[in-house]
């Protein structure tokens, strides 16, 4: 219902825009022929040719061309960052509780797509709209006042569509292929960087080569040119069509001043009409990039809410491993500690058992067993690297519990060792102060400990930590764990841990 | 999208070091546009000519008219096509250029380079930050040019026809710089007000969306959105503010380019009623060729204007592409292949950022060195300096490799993941994983050595690993640096990884790196570094070592 209401401003506003955007279009065609009309008129004139209209017209056309032109720009460019935010929006809403669906790369990507989306009014409909509008009306004007000029025109009109319909198909085709492409490049990119290390190594040193993407590109800048020769060639051609009729018709007609106007709209029709060509390239990024951000939406997962009281894994893993289980079960408050070498899986066991991610064998919450992929709200999963929002610091603590006091906070900070970031208003992350590795740490253990939430999974707390940190981490986890069902991953294992149960993950040595 | 001020001008400086590189190019396509645009001006000429024969003197043409009309018709037509077609194999070749840079630095640097980034960054850098360079210098470059020149010229003929018309359009064209500079500074004045909060909010979105795991969590998605609703509300508004006095710039131009275009009608027909009589005498001829050529006063500007947004790119890739191309000299021209090793004998051995330096140090063929210091002492850096891949004193010459922490893993076959493109027989293959002990694995493995190894690969950590030292093992190397291979096993593992390590290598010269507890008797040296000092400790002199290992 809501979003109905908000609809309505954006409409009007890009309907608004649209309507300055022709009246821009029309009216500067209208000042070049009504003005070459206009001289020609005052040339010839005989003595009670009114000139005061006329000029009186071509000034107001201009000040409208102006005006309109301003107009447009403030209307779209408003109406566009409205678009753009009501899709990020939109998008983020979609993305709520799906993880895999997105990485961080894919996050970066929907962040200028949405822009593609969102300018498409701006860049594309109102020059295409306003050039096909000024065709309209000129064609119009040629049959109703000049039908002697009539097949010459449509024969023209007939050349320019057929341009510009033509580079159209050819523009979406080259946009189809520039997609499979970058695609290609991208994953070749990601491949070549991330096997850097061993570079040194391999026999021949292969480097990603971009060159057919940036030959696609040359493609499509060709095609535009050969498009926008093609449309010189047949304004000119009409142009030189036009005078040979005119040139006939001397001495049987009087020429009078209209007969400039159609050769002067040919003359100037690489302005008007094909200044469009270039703007297929923004049809292009658009398609791509609509395409990308619809294959976004998917229906959200289901959470789990009520309290945890037991939880039980059985023959439990994430899918992606199912040939290495484990047996769980937690019903008092108590530490588990998984251990096992890095890459044995040990964040996604974790994100599977918080239902981040899907599972095989069964998973039993207060004796009754959930489905896959199901987020339960009683746990809280703490990344390896936590993610420091762009944010106050407050607002970084807060998104694990919002009803803390400042003192809490603060108390919370010192117990993790992070007194040193005491100013609550402090902006963190992007655009702000930046956290090392071992901040990020304790900055994702005092959201822990702040958290409502009864299961706590922490992957890898103590990695990149000083003896001094760690201590002072596993003293505030043991008094946690008195009240808390605590489950670490880790492949460090601090002597005063209190543990209750250690499962080893590793089973590639006996 | 806008860079600092400092950044920026360091940018534009930087831009015009590369563009001057490709001025003769630019140049060319200037000349080719200029010869197009005269053209241009000839048909207007000959097509107000004829207008005036038809409407005035109700005559027809003459057929040298028509001819020369289609003559420059086609001159233009032709020159235009070229003139683009010559812009499009610049902006190709640039490509091809700052490509072949950033490959050659990847190349110097591998992965002590690899590393400083983001996949990200690196596929903005081919795919978006090269095109964007390429685009500045060959398209903006060009008009700057145009823009310049064209007015001008433009400017000589109308007053060659009309000195009246001439001084209209000489009072407005200045006036479109000045205005456009007045409202440029505007607009930065005010965005500069906002900046800070506009570059924080304004990448709000992209930073939740990062976030995505701890805000699911802790089940927050809701209070996120609301905060990102508002949060784009307040950046629309202030944006609104820096373009509504942005958008003038533009307004400017169009309303000289408008206004002067309708001055220039209204005088020609006046003057061409009688009504006014300022000026020298006109004719239609005159007066319609004027009309036609006032526009192309402006149009370069306009296209300028239309580029403008190369221009803030291109500073951007710059600021992301410099510190890629721009390499030390010392690092390009290393390349030691060939070349035999035959120990170390270094006086004064030191490296640029970070700093480490060693009085000396000292390495014989076939010796084991284990290296030591804290995390974040420079042991890695070292370990690169080593391999010429980080600015240094010395690197070693032979064929050296590099064995480090993570296991790397390409997205193919088992097998090519152990040969990396050299011929290697089917024996040796499964004689170096069962030096590993990995053979079992491999072959139970539903398609043995063709398994495809993707992102999760069917193996576990530890076996991993292994299965990197079974490449090492069949790179017939003289020297292996270790740069923690078993920091991220557990004890048990490490262990017996290490024995392994320490049992193939036995021939080799090793340069290990650990912080974690390895028997003194495997080395015959260890280096630490402390401070930013390497000091060198003999272990035990050739004696007891052999004796130790009988």
């Amino acid at each position: 219902m809501s979003s109905r209401i908000m609809h309505g401003p954006i409409i009007n506003n890009r309907i608004l825009a649209l309507i300055l955007a022709l009246v821009h279009g029309v009216a500067g065609l209208a000042i070049l022929l009504i003005a070459s009309w206009f001289i020609a008129a005052c040339a010839v004139a005989s003595a009670n040719f009114n000139y005061v209209y006329p000029a009186v017209v071509i000034r107001g056309l201009a000040l409208l061309r102006i005006s309109s032109g301003y107009g447009e720009m403030w209307l779209s460019h408003h109406q566009l960052l409205g678009h753009l935010a009501k899709l990020r929006l939109r998008l983020f809403k979609k993305v709520a509780n799906k993880l895999d669906s997105l990485r961080a790369i894919e996050s970066d990507k929907l962040h200028y797509q949405s822009q593609d989306v969102a300018s498409i009014w701006a860049a594309w409909v109102h020059q295409n709209a306003s050039a096909l509008i000024s065709m309209l009306i000129l064609s119009v004007l040629v049959l109703t006042v000049m039908p002697a000029f009539s097949l010459l025109w449509l024969s023209f009109v007939v050349a320019s569509l057929t341009i510009y319909v033509w580079l159209l198909l050819a523009s979406i085709k080259q946009a189809k292929l520039k997609i499979l492409l970058r695609a290609k490049l991208e994953s070749d990119i990601e491949h070549h960087i991330d096997s850097a290390a061993i570079w040194h190594m391999k026999k021949n040193y292969y480097a990603p080569n971009c060159e057919p993407l940036y030959d696609l590109d040359m493609q499509n800048k060709r095609l535009l040119e050969i498009a926008n020769s093609l449309f010189l060639m047949v304004s000119l051609f009409a142009v030189i069509a036009t005078l040979n009729s005119i040139n006939m018709m001397v001495g049987h007609y009087t020429i009078t001043p209209l007969f400039l106007v159609i050769p002067m709209a040919l003359l100037a029709a690489h302005d008007w009409f094909g200044r469009t060509f270039a703007t297929h390239e923004k049809l292009q990024d658009y398609a791509t990039s609509a395409a990308n951000l619809k294959s976004v939406y998917q229906p959200p997962s289901k959470r789990f809410e009520a309290q945890v009281k037991t939880l039980e894994l059985v023959g439990f893993n994430v899918s992606t491993a199912p040939e290495n289980t484990i047996e769980l079960m937690i019903n008092r408050p108590s530490l588990t500690l998984f251990t096992g070498a890095s890459g044995c899986g040990k964040s996604r066991l974790m994100q599977a058992i918080a239902g981040l991610l899907t599972h095989t064998g069964r998973k039993l919450i207060n004796q009754s067993e959930l489905e896959s992929h199901v987020i339960v709200n009683d746990i809280a999963y703490i990344e390896q690297s936590p993610y420091c929002l762009s944010g106050t610091l407050r607002q970084n603590l807060l998104i694990a519990n919002d009803s803390c006091s400042d003192a809490k906070l603060k108390e919370c900070l010192a117990n993790v060792g992070l007194s040193e970031l005491s100013e609550l208003d402090q902006w963190l992350g992007s655009g702000g102060r930046p956290l090392s590795g071992g901040e990020l740490k304790r900055l994702g253990v005092a959201r822990a400990l702040l958290s409502k939430q009864r299961v706590i999974l922490l992957d890898e707390p103590f990695e990149a930590l000083d003896c001094d940190n760690i201590d002072q981490l596993v003293h505030a986890l043991n008094i946690l764990k008195q009240t808390n069902y605590i489950i670490i991953a880790s492949h460090l294992i601090p002597e005063t841990l209190k543990v209750d149960t250690q499962i080893s993950l590793d089973t590639a040595i006996p | 999208m806008g860079l600092p001020e400092a950044k920026r001008l360091r940018a534009s400086m930087g831009i015009k070091q590369v563009q001057a590189q490709y001025l003769p190019q630019v140049l060319k396509l200037v000349l080719i546009k200029s010869i197009y645009f005269i053209a241009q001006i000839l048909c207007f000429w000959l097509f107000s000519l004829i207008m005036h024969q038809f409407i005035v003197d109700q005559q027809g043409y003459l057929v040298w008219q028509l001819n020369l009309f289609s003559f420059s018709a086609i001159v233009w037509l032709v020159a235009k096509h070229i003139g683009q077609w010559q812009a499009l194999r610049l902006n190709n070749r640039i490509k091809h250029d700052l490509q072949n840079q950033v490959n050659q630095s990847l190349g110097a640097q591998q992965h002590a380079l690899a590393q400083q980034y983001s996949t990200f960054h690196w596929q903005q850098v081919f795919l978006k930050n090269i095109p964007a360079l390429a685009g500045f210098l060959s398209e903006y470059a060009t008009q700057k040019y145009l823009a310049a020149l064209i007015p001008v010229f433009a400017l000589v003929i109308v007053f060659s026809v009309n000195w009246l018309v001439a001084l209209i359009l000489c009072v407005t064209l200045p006036l479109v710089p000045v205005f456009m500079v007045l409202v440029g500074f505007g607009a930065a004045n005010l965005h500069r007000k906002h900046l800070v909060s506009l570059e924080r909010l304004g990448g709000l979105f992209i930073d939740r969306l990062k976030a995505l795991t701890t805000i699911t969590t802790f089940n927050q998605h809701d209070n996120q959105a609301a905060l990102l609703d508002s949060a784009s509300r307040l950046v629309n508004k202030q944006t609104m503010r820096v373009v509504g006095i942005a958008f003038l710039s533009t307004t400017v131009l169009d309303f000289f380019a408008t206004i002067s275009i309708a001055l220039v009608a209204v005088y020609i027909g006046l003057t061409l009623l009688g009504e006014l009589n300022v000026g020298p005498v006109l004719q239609l001829q005159y007066g319609l060729f004027l009309l036609l050529l006032a526009p192309l006063l402006f149009s370069e500007l306009k296209q300028l204007g239309r580029l403008y947004h190369q221009k803030a790119e291109a500073e951007a890739a710059w600021d992301s592409l410099n510190p890629i191309i721009n390499l030390p000299e010392n690092l390009l021209a290393t390349s030691s292949l060939g070349q035999e090793f035959c120990g170390i004998d270094w006086l004064n051995f030191h490296t640029q950022t970070p700093e480490i330096h060693a009085h000396s140090l000292h390495l014989i063929k076939g010796q084991k060195i284990n290296l030591q210091g804290n995390s974040g002492a420079g042991k890695s850096v070292f370990l690169r300096a080593l391999m010429g891949l980080q600015p240094a004193s010395h690197h070693l010459h032979g064929r050296c490799i590099l064995l480090g922490q993570s296991p790397v893993i390409l997205p193919s076959s088992v097998r090519e993941n152990l040969s990396l493109g050299y011929k290697v027989t089917e024996q040796a293959l499964w004689q170096a994983l069962t030096q590993v002990k990995l053979a079992d694995v491999i072959r139970a493995l539903p398609q043995s050595l063709e398994t495809q190894l993707g992102e999760h690969p069917p193996l576990s950590g530890g076996e991993l690993q292994r299965l990197m030292i079974a490449r090492v093992l069949l790179q017939s190397a003289d020297v292996i640096l270790l740069d923690e291979p078993t920091a991220h096993l557990p004890k048990a593992q490490h262990r017996e990884l290490a024995l392994l390590i320490h049992q193939l290598m036995a021939d080799k010269t090793v340069i290990w790196a650990s912080h974690k507890a390895l028997p003194k008797a495997w080395f015959d040296q260890v280096w630490r570094i402390n401070n930013q000092e390497i000091t060198m400790f003999h272990q035990y002199d050739q004696g007891v070592k052999g004796a130790l290992n009988v």
